[in-house]
């Protein structure tokens, strides 16, 4: 018998069969047996802090109030003329089977604003949730997918495979389908990789400090857009390729299919399922590498679990729509301020924050701008660069220990 | 105080429960941190161990718990190799009181000692995924008794970041005896205390020591040692220069080499008979 298993039955040996130690008294009750609630009646205060909180509560409600706002603008607003919500609720019941169908242009543009809006959503979440996946992991709450490198190690992966499959003629492009499993699987590749490089590169001493992390990602960021600074000269040959590549280096969220929608959602859902399993060891990690692995973390696991999901996600949304960044930076450091640290609550509210946020900024700016629309990656780079000014100046005082 | 949670060592008190052999470790620029240390800690002993900066004491006690792999040697737990173990295994055989933390997190007290539990938890797999952490009376009582042992129950819902720093080496002594193992490592846990919060601290370890658990405690400071601990041993340049009793110890010919100071020596009575040595540094000045 493994002498460190915990016993099954209660009064046995808890740290051996050998018969060295004994504790008194012998547990009374299993143990994995749930706490009898009365046991702890003399002080409740003791019990771990519940993660689900008043104000966690409070939030999350906010946030779907927010989500459910943005998504009757972004539903109702667009070129092609008004959307009321019960045009686009009844959209959806008919695309589902459950309603008789609309007349087909107002279906037509029902289902357009239908994708749009799922898209953006989706990706607003995945990346928001990378981005605090990122920060746990790196114990640095400047982390983001953008500033790291993963989404530019994702556009280079996808760029390489879109001008593979260019290379060939636009028609296999065309063929293989709007999003083309190639495409996703090398933005995956390649924003892996890049974050292996930076995880590998700016780890001093067993630790990532934030200066070496910054600088190395700034490096990263600095030869990745080379390299494909490069390919879009290449592509310049073939017209329609190098256009290809340059508006998808925008980040755009108009022209979305139904494919784009399966492949952010199913890597989304593959990356939360992991939060069970990492969010409170990424607590944890907080206080250090070593002192979690002390106090019984697996940290090859925990680190291989989290950074897997952050890449997955954010590949999968910059495979859908190119680069957006800041997304993943912004709102897990709002969410922190109103929600507190624990990842235990910031993971699950990064995906209804991240959808609320990105969805709000898509869908106000073309309810304010109209016609004259700028592309989201862009506003979020005008919005964002100045944040993450902010965030670095307001940390300027500890950033001379660092 | 008699804790509630005493480990009895009935029949075979003074087995070996952490046993390190001829551990050798060394890094690329210093080659010979440890070079091969051979050194064990019986249940229900203190063991103090001490020596000058640099002599390789916090790389043998991240290798004594399994955090680094020694190049040569080994370390055993409970007879079984720490480097076998599984994370959560290693961290209920064996408990660190590290020498602060990295980053203090903005966290209850009350959930930092609380994190000492987790090696205790059930291990999250997908049928438990999604149900809150189950939390046993065995838990409850753990941390309950470690606040108490402590006196941290008071401000189990101030924030960590507003401790003092003796406060806080308080509440990593609470967190490492929730985790209740048979192995508890202190690294330096009188650093930041004052006087009457040393002698506290040196109770506590010495308490866990009687209870049955094998402490073993880093520290500069001898004179606890002497009155607290059961052996001392001494690690100068990687290697283990002296071991034995306080009394076999710490004698001139053996510290003043190795701390090249000039040490004034003697001897207190104790009450219950016997002595208990001091030393103390001392320079004559005009």
């Amino acid at each position: 018998m493994d002498p460190l298993a915990k016993s099954p039955s209660p009064g046995a040996n808890r740290f051996g069969a050998r018969g060295t130690l004994r504790v008194q008294p012998p547990p009374r009750v299993g143990w994995a047996a749930p706490m009898d609630p009365k046991s702890l009646a003399h002080a409740p205060s003791l019990a771990p802090s519940d993660p689900r909180s008043q104000r966690v509560r409070w939030v999350a409600l906010g946030l779907c109030g927010l989500l459910l706002a943005a998504t009757w603008v972004s539903l109702g607003v667009g070129r092609s003329g008004d959307v009321g919500a019960r045009e686009g609720v009844r959209g959806l019941l008919a695309w589902l089977g459950l309603a008789d169908p609309l007349e087909p242009t107002q279906a037509w543009i029902v289902g357009l604003r239908w994708t749009r809006t799922l898209v953006t959503a989706l990706v607003g979440a995945s990346l928001a949730y990378a981005g605090a996946l990122l920060q746990g992991v790196f114990r640095n709450d400047l982390a983001a997918p953008s500033i790291l490198g993963t989404t530019a190690g994702a556009s280079l992966g996808a760029s390489i495979a879109i001008l593979a499959a260019g290379g060939q003629g636009l028609e296999i492009l065309n063929r293989l389908g709007p999003a083309p499993v190639l495409v996703q699987v090398c933005a995956f590749l390649g924003a892996a990789g890049v974050t292996w490089l930076v995880a590998i590169l700016g780890r001093v001493g067993g630790r990532f400090s934030i200066p070496t992390l910054l600088l190395v990602g700034i490096a990263i960021n600095a030869v990745v857009g080379g390299i494909l600074a490069a390919l879009q000269s290449f592509a310049l040959a073939d017209f329609e390729v190098a256009r290809a590549l340059f508006a998808w280096g925008f980040g755009h969220l108009d022209d979305k299919g139904t494919s784009e929608i399966a492949m952010v959602g199913a890597a989304l859902v593959v990356g939360a399922c992991v939060i069970p399993f990492v969010a409170r060891e990424l607590d944890m990690l907080e206080a250090g590498e070593e002192d979690a692995a002390a106090l019984g973390v697996n940290l090859v696991r925990v680190k291989a679990l989290a950074l897997l999901a952050a890449t997955l996600c954010a590949a999968a949304s910059v495979a859908a729509v190119g680069q957006i960044a800041f997304v993943g930076l912004v709102v897990p450091h709002i969410l922190r301020l109103l929600a507190g640290r624990s990842y235990r609550k910031l993971l699950p509210l990064c995906l209804l924050g991240g959808a609320a946020f990105l969805l709000s900024i898509d869908a106000s700016q073309r309810a304010l701008l109209g016609d004259m629309r700028l592309r989201p990656g862009v506003t979020l780079s005008l919005v964002g660069g100045p944040f993450f000014l902010f965030l670095l100046v307001k940390s300027r005082k500890r950033m001379t220990s660092w | 105080m008699v804790s509630p949670f005493a480990v009895q060592v009935p029949a075979a008190a003074g087995s070996e429960l952490l046993v390190a052999r001829d551990v050798a470790f060394g890094y690329g620029s210093e080659p010979d941190v440890l070079q091969g240390v051979s050194l064990s800690v019986r249940a229900g002993e203190m063991l103090a161990l001490f020596g000058p900066n640099g002599a390789g004491k916090s790389t043998l006690l991240r290798i004594l718990g399994g955090l680094l792999v020694p190049q040569r040697g080994e370390v055993r737990v409970l007879g079984q190799a720490v480097g076998a173990l599984a994370s959560t295994e290693r961290a209920r055989a064996i408990a660190r009181m590290p020498q602060g933390l990295d980053a203090w997190p903005d966290m209850r007290v009350g959930d930092l000692i609380w994190s000492g539990r987790y090696c205790h938890q059930p291990k999250r797999s997908w049928r438990n995924a999604f149900l809150p952490t189950q939390v046993t009376r065995a838990d409850a009582q753990a941390v309950e008794h470690a606040m108490q042992a402590t006196d941290t129950f008071s401000w189990r819902e101030r924030s960590v970041r507003e401790l003092s720093g003796g406060e806080r080496e308080r509440v990593l002594l609470a967190r490492a005896l929730a985790q209740d193992s048979p192995v508890l490592l202190a690294d330096e846990p009188t650093r930041s205390l004052d006087p009457g919060h040393q002698l506290e601290a040196f109770g506590l370890l010495r308490e866990q020591a009687q209870a049955g658990r094998a402490v073993l405690v880093v520290t500069h400071d001898w004179n606890l040692a002497s009155q607290f601990a059961d052996r001392l041993v001494c690690l100068a340049q990687g290697r283990v220069v002296a071991e034995g009793t306080p009394g076999e110890v710490l004698r001139a010919k053996v510290l003043e080499p190795i701390y090249g100071a000039h040490l004034f020596f003697g001897d207190l009575p104790r009450s219950a008979g016997g002595s208990t040595p001091f030393v103390l540094p001392w320079q004559d000045r005009e």
